[in-house]
């Protein structure tokens, strides 16, 4: 790793390769996981779905299955409060269990929760559904057309939501513009696929109190969104967390299943445990959402970005659950990553029968970046300049004021660009696909490179604020526990939080014990989305740590009658700056103040970003405290008889703030990267009539460690004035310009551009074999549309 | 999953009696890396299941006087892999077995359970459950194809890595059950039917391979096509054995497999024959090629054209030729 320093060295933990703090109990597998929780007397649930597309429901006849023995309750849409949920400012349009009508291959009918799983598929079978079949709509442009019928009654055109934004003089920047470009791309649907899958306990006691132990990354909103479904005061309502073996987005929020699982424990008045296998994970649970994204673009002569049009269909699926600010942040990033003096951007979110769409790393930025990217990317073989002095020529800087408001502090971007570049080799490599080797003389060598701005934090998913917070307590022997509402799903949050409050204190990072999310235990925090964990958590853990710190410095100050102004915490001791020979340990302090002075040493901090988040009219304004900026460079091998992609190198260059723990940044940009791959070129839900055909880990292809490229994580240092030490977040960037970055390198290497994702070997030979045939026609074989100038905008709608 | 009662027989007289007592209702299992799945997802319901791990001697492998090997089919595919003799004699063995599915799964799949791999298909390796909202495909006692729309027979494919190598090294196999012991060419077992590709009674069992000693100035090759290194199914695969002749210039000996683009794995015999006799130049080694793969009949389904399958099975026809022309002289 590259790391480029220019903080503060003298940190004690900060910038340490430390283990994770819960590498012990999952590396000896002690680490307890929903599918491992057992409650006495605990019942297993199963769920009967739709198995077809759009229907009414006419009938369920329940009577044969609640008579089998061992079945302890049995439900359907007729039961609970039928308390509709859904994301803030969308469509709430989603029930535990459908009443009337089905929306997709998988909507939930009924449960049943028995003595085992044996009995429970039993009864499942027993149950007898009618449904009179309606037309189903698979394609999105079908569904968006004033005849189509509407899956959800009122919703015309079925378009749950849309956006239309404006800013800036876009009509005169288009006209009097030298170059206009316009293309349309399209993404597909992939799948989270975390290992492991959904699964939920829950506990109704008899006196009426409800605990619920889900597979979740919000713990204490999914409380006050779940006690609304069922009608239960939040107060009856208690979520707690255990580890998660991964999410990416996908437990960003309450799916059916736990309010199904609390439904049942409520009517048996027994614990019950729903565990959703492969399979019903990746049917019935939320994909990426497929979009179909128009851009257009207005360049000088010079090459300099004048102003931009984006417009988006999403597939949104049968429900929005986040279609719609997956979608407006596909809008909102653009004009975050590049200069544009105006930029347009209208979208509409559109049902279909289909498995929906949630969030999932990135949260419509990989959408938007494909599209984004590969657009410039043409624009610059168009003009002939160089892909990298195109961005740099371009791109946001620091301070910047976006002309959709957004509000920059730290952004080192340039920097980014250049060091992937170097990197990668760009000035020498990029441009020369042939490769010297004569072995290798059916493989093509390409250099590709995307940009990526993202979001740490956002404003706006449950309101307009963007809260945290934490308790910090110190035990006697000076170690602290630190109890934070935000959940560890594997990314190493937990571990990241735990740095901070070590540092502040002086301690070492493993006499941080930690508690998370356990809704009566710990202080509330919206929990871990939008890059938001070491951020949020992160500023609020250390405010905790510094409350604490007051107190310590404050009873030090009288045992060794000093001004607390003049002390300092480092290795476990507090010592006075002026005489460090005069020093005493944080365990005698806890023990002075618990035993002999009376003195508490709990501190508590929160953190709220300021600002009001965007204007839900114009869409004008600030969505994020702190903008995260990156640059990947790839190279990649193309095999010329069969079209199949090797990508041999990453160059991925972040600025990250300040680097918390070297080990667990490289993870996440590594992490990320093997999900763009797998975007780009392996991952690929094949649906069918609505029903995707791959729903195992066979034929959904997720990358192997055989697929991982060498990986070089470059981390650009530079202090954020409003993150906890400086430090801003890595958890989703590095995902964002994989595909881009790969299908700019297919052009380096081949001549010639796909505008739909993924990159399979069928569809690259295809375009290898277009461009053979095209070069034996004497037509320019490079895949480019004719040069546009003003007044003729050039469309590269092929591939 | 339905259940089933578990045999584990001792000898393999007893395996007989079983399967001849259960005929259709019993299912053969030696690693069980297929059959679990298959049991699991319901795609098979046999009310007997006859494990081999028991019985003595399956899990052997022997040289024989001419050179030639007998392999147990309860040898598995990591020992056929890191065999120092399998490697060194017959090298394209070593390399077939070496790219089924994972490292993990080649522990405990064997040689026996991969060459009487089940074709596969998208529709029909799925669970009870997925297929309740479909029509049943022939393969599962229905009457259409969902991978060929349109299709009028099973389009299910054949999948085995190591037959495909086996069956360019002439191996033939040892039968025993049903009328008596018999030895066949290992191409005779498959039948090419998609619904039923392994040609066996259900009374008969597959206990050895046989693979003749390799020629002088022999070289051999395997190669697949796959969207990843590990894990998946191959979409297109070849195993090439030349023989040169004593001068070491002309083809003595040529044989062909291509596999993974139908419904069973193809001896391309005029491919190789085009071969026989000559030099194997570049130009001869693209016609080989391209006849195998036309004698391989690849055809389009939901996931692939039968125009990529058949440059996909030329591609690596002539990889496997050239690898193995190199590794002969």
């Amino acid at each position: 790793m590259k790391g480029e320093l220019e903080m503060s060295t003298d940190y004690a933990v900060i910038g340490k390769r430390l283990p994770r703090v819960d590498a012990w109990e999952k590396a000896t597998g002690e680490a307890v996981y929903v599918s491992d929780f057992k409650r006495p007397g605990m019942l297993t649930a199963k769920v009967l779905r739709s198995t077809i597309p759009h229907g009414r429901i006419l009938d369920i006849d329940t009577s044969k299955a609640e008579r089998l023995p061992g079945v302890k309750a049995v439900i359907t849409g007729k039961d609970g409060p039928g308390v509709y949920f859904g994301v803030t400012d969308g469509p709430i349009d989603q029930l535990p269990l459908q009443p009337h009508k089905v929306r997709f291959v998988g909507d939930e009918i009924a449960a049943v929760a028995a003595v085992d799983e044996d009995t429970a598929l039993e009864a499942l079978s027993l149950i007898q559904a009618d449904f009179e079949e309606l037309p189903a709509i698979f394609e999105p442009e079908d569904a968006f057309s004033d005849d189509a019928i509407e899956i959800h009654e009122g919703k015309k055109r079925n378009v749950a939501k849309d956006y239309h934004r404006q800013f800036g003089d876009i009509d005169e920047v288009f006209a009097k513009a030298a170059h206009v470009f316009e293309d349309e791309y399209r993404t597909h649907y992939v799948s989270p696929c975390p290992m492991e899958p959904h699964g939920c306990v829950a506990d109704f006691t008899k006196a009426g109190r409800l605990t619920i132990w889900p597979s979740t990354q919000n713990a204490h909103p999914a409380r006050e969104r779940l006690a609304k479904v069922l009608d239960l005061p939040v107060s009856h309502v208690r979520v707690i967390n255990h580890h998660i073996g991964g999410a990416f987005g996908s437990k960003i929020d309450i799916e059916p299943l736990e309010p199904i699982t609390a439904l049942l424990s409520m009517k048996a008045r027994k614990p019950v445990k729903l565990q959703l296998s492969r399979e019903e994970y990746f049917i019935y649970t939320r994909t990426r959402h497929p979009m179909i994204i128009n851009q257009k673009a207005a360049v000088s002569k010079g090459g300099k970005l004048l102003g931009r049009q984006v417009h988006i269909i999403t597939d949104n699926g049968a429900y929005t659950s986040h279609g719609h600010r997956v979608t407006s942040l596909a809008g909102n990033t653009p004009p975050v990553l590049y200069r544009n003096p105006a930029y347009k951007f209208d979208a509409y979110v559109v049902y279909t029968n289909k498995p929906y769409g949630g969030a999932y790393q990135g949260y419509g930025n990989p959408q938007s970046a494909f599209a984004q990217e590969a657009h410039f990317n043409r624009i610059c073989s168009e003009l002939g300049i160089d892909p990298v002095e195109f961005r740099l020529n371009n791109c946001t800087q620091a301070d910047d004021v976006t002309v959709s408001g957004a509000q920059v502090t730290s952004c080192e971007l340039s920097r980014c660009i250049e060091m992937a570049a170097e990197g990668i080799e760009w000035s020498k490599k990029h441009g020369h696909p042939v490769l010297e080797d004569q072995k290798k003389k059916r493989i093509r060598r390409g250099l590709g490179m995307a940009l990526v701005c993202h979001s740490a934090s956002s404003i706006g998913l449950h309101g307009p604020v963007n809260f945290g917070e934490a308790i910090v307590k110190m035990a006697e022997d000076g170690s602290v526990t630190l109890f934070s509402g935000t959940c560890e799903m594997g990314q190493g949050l937990g571990t990241a939080i735990c740095t901070v409050v070590a540092e502040e204190l002086g301690i070492q990072l493993e006499n941080v014990n930690l508690v998370l999310s356990d809704t009566e235990i710990t202080p509330p925090d919206l929990g871990v989305y939008a890059t938001r964990g070491v951020f949020v958590s992160g500023n609020a853990a250390q405010r905790a740590a510094k409350e604490l710190k007051g107190k310590l410095f404050e009873n030090t100050a009288e045992m060794l009658e000093c001004s607390p102004e003049d002390l300092e915490c480092r290795e476990g001791y507090v010592y006075v700056r002026s005489n460090p020979a005069k020093k005493t340990s944080l365990s005698q302090i806890a023990r002075d103040c618990f035993y002999q002075r009376g003195a508490s040493l709990v501190g508590t901090g929160q953190y709220s970003s300021e600002g009001k988040g965007l204007d839900p009219v114009t869409g004008y304004g600030n969505y994020c405290p702190a903008y995260i900026f990156g640059a990947q460079a790839v190279e990649i091998e193309v095999d010329l008889d069969t079209g199949q992609v090797k990508v041999v190198k990453v160059v991925s260059a972040h600025d990250v703030g300040c680097l918390l723990n070297p080990i667990g940044a490289e993870g996440q940009v590594e992490g990320a990267i093997s999900r763009g791959l797998g975007m780009a070129l392996s991952e690929e839900m094949v649906m069918e009539d609505g029903k995707p055909l791959n729903a195992t880990m066979l034929n959904y292809r997720v990358p192997t460690i055989l697929e991982m490229p060498e990986i070089v994580p470059i981390f650009i240092e530079q202090e954020e004035q409003n993150g906890p030490f400086g430090a801003k977040g890595i958890a989703e960037p590095a995902q964002v310009p994989t595909a881009p970055a790969i299908q700019d390198a297919l052009y380096d290497a081949l001549g010639v551009r796909l505008y739909t994702t993924p990159f399979t070997p069928k569809k690259v030979l295809q375009a290898i074999e277009r461009q053979g045939k095209a070069q034996k026609n004497g037509r320019s074989g490079n895949g480019k549309p004719k040069s546009g100038s003003n007044g003729n905008s050039t469309n590269g709608k092929y591939a | 999953m339905e259940t089933f009662e578990l045999h584990q027989p001792t000898a393999l007289d007893e395996a007989l009696d079983i399967l001849t007592r259960y005929r259709s209702e019993a299912m053969i299992m030696a690693g069980g890396t297929d059959v679990l799945i298959q049991l699991q997802q319901e795609v098979k319901a046999p009310k007997h299941v006859v494990l081999l791990n028991r019985i003595k001697g399956l899990d052997v492998v022997r040289s024989t006087e001419d050179g030639g090997l007998v392999i147990g089919v309860g040898v598995r595919l990591s020992d056929i892999e890191h065999s120092p003799l399998i490697q060194e004699q017959f090298p394209v063995l070593a390399q077939s077995a070496a790219h089924v599915a994972s490292p993990l799964i080649r522990q405990t799949a064997t040689l026996g359970g991969n060459i009487c791999l089940d074709n596969k298909c998208w529709y029909y390796d799925q669970t009870a459950h997925w297929k309740e909202s479909h029509h049943h495909c022939f393969k599962h006692d229905g009457d259409i194809c969902h991978v060929v729309k349109g299709g009028e027979i099973c389009y299910a494919i054949s999948n085995s890595d190591t037959a495909t190598a086996l069956i360019a090294l002439r191996a033939e196999i040892k039968v025993i059950g049903g009328e008596g012991e018999r030895v066949i060419p290992l191409t005779e077992l498959y039948t090419g039917i998609g619904e039923t590709p392994i040609d066996l009674k259900p009374n008969e069992m597959v206990t050895e391979i046989r693979v003749p000693p390799p020629k002088p100035s022999t070289g051999s090759n395997y190669q697949r096509l796959a969207t990843r290194g590990a894990i998946d199914f191959a979409f297109a695969c070849a195993a090439a054995v030349v023989s040169l002749d004593a001068d070491g210039e002309r083809c003595a000996d040529v044989r062909i497999c291509v596999n993974s683009v139908s419904m069973k794995p193809v001896d391309a015999v005029k491919g190789a024959s085009l071969l026989i006799g000559k030099k194997p130049t570049d130009e001869l080694m693209e016609a080989a090629a391209k006849e195998a793969s036309k004698e391989s009949r690849p055809f389009s389904d939901i996931e692939k054209l039968a125009g990529y399958r058949s440059k996909m099975a030329r591609v690596i026809v002539r990889r496997a030729l050239e690898a193995a022309c190199e590794a002969a002289a």
